[in-house]
């Protein structure tokens, strides 16, 4: 299997990492998000751009699905209230985007470290 | 190179995560608290809830619970005996009300600072140091001596651990998520704790200190002239004229007269909003024949609601009511014979006694002439980050020394240098009391129950499908000489300790009175004939006036006539001071005239598009400050309290031309009333017309200047809390509704016979404390309107109602 192919959403790199990232956020605290993005680009991360760019993108469809379904479910009735305890002028939008780009980012930047980690392993 | 690189990205990752991981100041652990796996996203409740039986195991229980929610959220708990019925309430008040149980019984016994660190550290030495935690212990003992009480104790505590043992960090309520703290485990203390935390909320009041500082300046005439006994206007709770069906035992023979140094530290004030109504109508007097009973309990708004309705069954018992999360038990409800309900007193069982030191070591002393051991408790904070603070505490036999000479108290009305003697610091078993209440089935077993009850005295409201009615002033109250504690007392002299306690079948009551109903409205207990000392001053006579005048004149009372006189607005106290008041108005200028002809049409009801209360209320208290800031007022750091209202009008209407009017501030003039009335009018009308940037008008309205706010209970969190609700009332108004107090739980209760009692009640707020549920507030909009909810008392768990929502079966593990 080329590690080239690994540079989509829909690799089995992308696979690994989505089924991880649920499996550890729902059995480990939230951190866990980082951890599992490592492993899936320790694994089969092919090149550093991918693995930031495939670990932010999952964990942000991961996120979004989570969040979305929470505020679908209860018709929003929390989310307004936390966009208005958190400086957010009560909008939900924002909230929505500030957790997407802490989840991201995490997401990425732990499967970045976890590419870089096994470039260091392998030589 | 490739080191370094991946070195810096791993950094950056795990410094985020740390970052994120914990709170800064204010900000919450933004990690969590944002995740939609672990943070507030999973708190949000779905509309709809499941509508299948949930079956769930707990350890502890000895059989089957079944949980039947209505379509408010009131759970109907069916247990087969007392020890599960407690502990499924414990489980489920927990469900509903975790953070809320947790975080008031840190307040009660000083550890804010475990949770929101050093900021909080005054307010929980001042907890300790008035000896809440002391008076709990005491307290606990006494509870767990009745062998009912102790299972109910037990159980309830067993029954939240069994709910937060199984919790994962997610299921948290969503306070907990924000702060970045989580649930301990429940102990039984905790509920003598919060039960030792409504003696504060509500007898805790002192003024002893500003009338000693008014003792020292002025003199005993004076001070007794103007702070009288007894008010001039009063309908007190037992009718004037009530027989004593006892012999009364004699006063202890009062001490010689003390005049206290006092004490000069200051800070701020307490909230006046609170206090409560009830009443109940007999049967001749009720369309039904039966008794009809009503209760509003009023306190800080706030949510989580203070109550947690639930109907708890179990072989023995089948009551409705409303609850306090924290303890097992309802407070306030019925059950199929018997209905009760609750208003505090305000009796005098807070004193202070100067205590004089041996020497600066402060370990000894002076008391029936020697020198005498202080006790010292330390008392160990432990602050948010991990830092602990020890502060030991002084106690002489009457109590703990609160603040010494060198520190600074919380708030002004506290002494330094004075031992403080309360009764919350007794032994006691209120809980028995509520225990046996929520099974009496007649007057007996109502007046039995109540010799269980201690402190905060309340007035016991009780109805019966028996058609008694009755109201027992109730609790323990100190065998006093009259207005013993009035003033600060000399700790050196016996002759001024509390000489033991009122025998509590003494304690006032009526029953059946010719007047056909009875009612209290936290004014004057009893007429100046009762034969022992409970307190000079009570609550202003207004709220317990209008309802007796009401009730006086109601025939075939029903539920709708009770609903109707909770909500009224009548402001009786405009209908006392506004004509003397406009009166003095003889030359109205052109800017009096606008608020003049407001004032004169004004209906006097407190109705929330109204400008007249506006008006009168802020016209009112900057004449009497007018009158008495010279006086009473004239030096912060002596604080004294000013004369009442009531006692204040007295001496306008009768003594127009008394030297208090004059303004000593002003050398070269002398004031008279009416001068005063002017200038504070216009001082009324430029402070309206500064607030709103607008002159009178819709501006004004009583809703907007009263602003009702029900704020949750961390300071701040307007995003979680019901702000600017319109609602009518005000202090002193029945609908006693201010800006931040009013009626808590509303109940009626219409007496029947065979099983046919039934009852309505409403409080503003919602049976859930997460904000993330349709259950948080959704009470509130029926509370507002003034209507009540029709209460779903089930007789059995096979009786079936279509109010029934979900089913909820607890099994033993």
């Amino acid at each position: 299997m080329s590690k080239s192919s690994n540079n989509t959403i829909l690799s089995p790199f992308a696979g690994l990492l989505l089924a991880l990232a649920i499996l550890f956020q729902y059995l480990l605290p939230w951190w866990s998000v980082a951890l599992a993005s490592a492993i899936a680009a320790f694994l089969l991360a092919g090149s550093a751009g991918s693995a930031f760019r495939v670990g932010t993108i999952i964990n942000v469809l991961v996120w979004f699905m989570m969040a979305f379904w929470s505020h679908w479910r209860s018709e929003g009735i929390l989310t307004t209230k936390i966009a208005g305890v958190l400086p957010l002028g009560g909008s939900a939008v924002v909230l929505f985007v500030v957790t997407l780009v802490v989840g991201g980012l995490i997401g990425g930047l732990g499967a970045l470290s976890g590419f870089q980690v096994r470039q260091l392993v392998k030589k | 190179m490739k080191v370094v690189k991946t070195l810096v990205t791993v950094g950056i990752t795990v410094g985020l995560c740390y970052a994120l991981n914990r709170g800064w100041g204010t900000v919450p652990p933004m990690g969590n608290f944002l995740s939609p796996f672990t943070g507030f996203w999973t708190n949000a409740e779905a509309i709809a809830p499941k509508s299948e039986p949930q079956v769930l195991n707990i350890s502890g229980l000895q059989d089957e619970v079944t949980i039947e929610y209505d379509e408010t959220g009131v759970p109907h708990i069916f247990a087969q005996n007392d020890h599960d019925l407690y502990l499924a309430q414990g489980y489920i008040t927990a469900k509903d009300r975790l953070w809320q149980m947790e975080f008031q019984t840190h307040f009660a016994a000083g550890r804010l600072t475990e949770i929101v660190g050093e900021k909080a550290l005054e307010q929980d030495r001042y907890q300790r140091r008035m000896g809440s935690v002391f008076g709990a212990e005491k307290s606990f003992e006494g509870m767990m001596e009745d062998p009912k009480g102790k299972v109910a104790l037990e159980a309830y505590s067993d029954g939240i651990n069994a709910y937060i043992s199984q919790l994962k960090p997610r299921d948290y309520p969503v306070e907990y998520k924000l702060l970045g703290y989580a649930p301990e485990p429940w102990t039984p203390i905790k509920s003598a704790l919060f039960l030792k935390n409504m003696s504060f909320v509500l007898a805790s009041g002192t003024d002893d200190l500003r009338m000693t500082n008014i003792l020292g300046k002025y003199g005993k005439a004076v001070a007794e002239e103007l702070f009288p006994n007894y008010p001039f206007k009063e309908s007190p709770i037992i009718p004037e004229g009530t027989p004593l069906d006892f012999k009364p035992i004699p006063l202890p023979k009062a001490p010689v007269d003390f005049v206290g140094i006092g004490s000069n530290k200051v800070a701020e004030e307490r909230d006046k909003g609170i206090g409560s109504n009830n009443w109940a109508v007999g049967g001749e007097k009720s369309v039904t024949g039966l008794p009809i009973l009503s209760n509003d309990p009023h306190l800080t708004l706030s949510l989580p609601s203070i109550w947690y309705q639930v109907q708890l069954t179990a072989p023995g018992v089948n009551v409705y009511g409303s609850t306090m999360p924290g303890t097992p038990n309802v407070i306030i409800g019925f059950n199929n014979d018997i209905a009760w309900g609750v208003t505090n007193v305000g009796a005098d069982v807070v004193d202070w006694y100067q205590v004089k030191f041996k020497d600066a070591k402060k370990e000894e002393y002076w008391h029936y002439n020697q020198w005498k051991k202080i006790q010292k408790r330390i008392e160990t904070y432990t602050v948010k980050g991990g830092k602990t603070v020890v502060d030991t505490v002084l106690y002489t036999h009457h109590g703990p020394v609160v603040y010494l000479d060198n520190e600074k108290p919380i708030r002004d009305n506290i002494p330094t240098g004075h031992a403080l003697r309360w009764i919350a610091h007794e032994k006691s078993q209120e809980l028995s009391a509520f225990y046996h209440l929520n099974r009496a089935k007649n007057y007996d077993e109502y007046v039995k129950a109540l010799g269980y009850y201690s402190a905060p005295a309340q007035n016991f409201i009780f109805a019966s499908n028996q058609n008694d009615i009755a109201l027992w002033v109730n609790g323990k109250f100190p065998l006093k000489a009259r207005e013993q504690g009035k003033y600060i007392l000399d700790g050196t002299n016996p002759a001024a300790d509390w000489q033991g306690f009122i025998p509590q079948l003494h304690n006032p009551h009526v029953k059946n009175p010719k007047r056909g109903f009875v009612s209290s409205a936290n004014q004057s207990s009893t007429d100046p004939k009762y034969p022992y000392y409970i307190n000079w001053e009570f609550a202003p006579a207004e709220r317990g006036r209008r309802i007796n005048t009401r009730l006086q004149t109601m025939n075939k009372a029903t539920v709708d006539s009770l609903r109707e006189l909770q909500n009224d607005n009548y402001n009786l106290k405009a209908e006392d001071w506004l004509p003397t008041m406009l009166s003095f108005v003889k030359k109205p200028t052109q800017k009096q005239m606008e608020a003049l002809r407001v004032l004169q049409l004004w209906n006097k009801y407190n109705n929330p598009d109204e400008i007249g209360p506006t008006l009168f209320a802020v016209w009112v208290d900057l004449l009497n400050n007018a009158i008495w800031e010279d006086d009473f007022g004239y030096d912060k750091n002596i604080p004294m309290k000013s004369p009442s209202h009531a006692r204040t009008l007295q001496l306008i209407l009768k003594q127009p031309n008394a030297a208090w009017f004059d303004d000593l501030r002003t050398k070269d003039k002398k004031e008279t009333i009416e001068e005063l009335a002017n200038v504070t009018l216009n001082a009324t009308i430029d402070s309206l017309t500064k607030w709103q940037n607008a002159p009178i008008g819709t501006a004004w309205a009583w809703e907007k200047y009263k602003s009702t706010d029900i704020k949750h209970l961390i300071p701040g969190l307007d995003a979680l809390s019901k702000m600017d609700v319109k609602i009518g009332g005000g202090s002193g108004i029945v609908n006693a509704t201010t800006g931040r107090t009013g009626p808590s739980w509303r109940m009626i209760v219409q007496l029947g016979k065979d099983k046919s009692v039934k009852g309505y009640g409403v409080f503003p707020g919602g049976q859930s404390g997460n904000p993330g549920s349709p259950h948080y507030d959704d009470m509130i909009e029926t509370w507002r309107k003034g209507e009540l909810n029709s209460l779903l008392f089930l007789q059995n768990k096979e009786e079936k109602s279509e109010r029934i929502k979900q089913t909820l079966v607890l099994k033993k593990k």
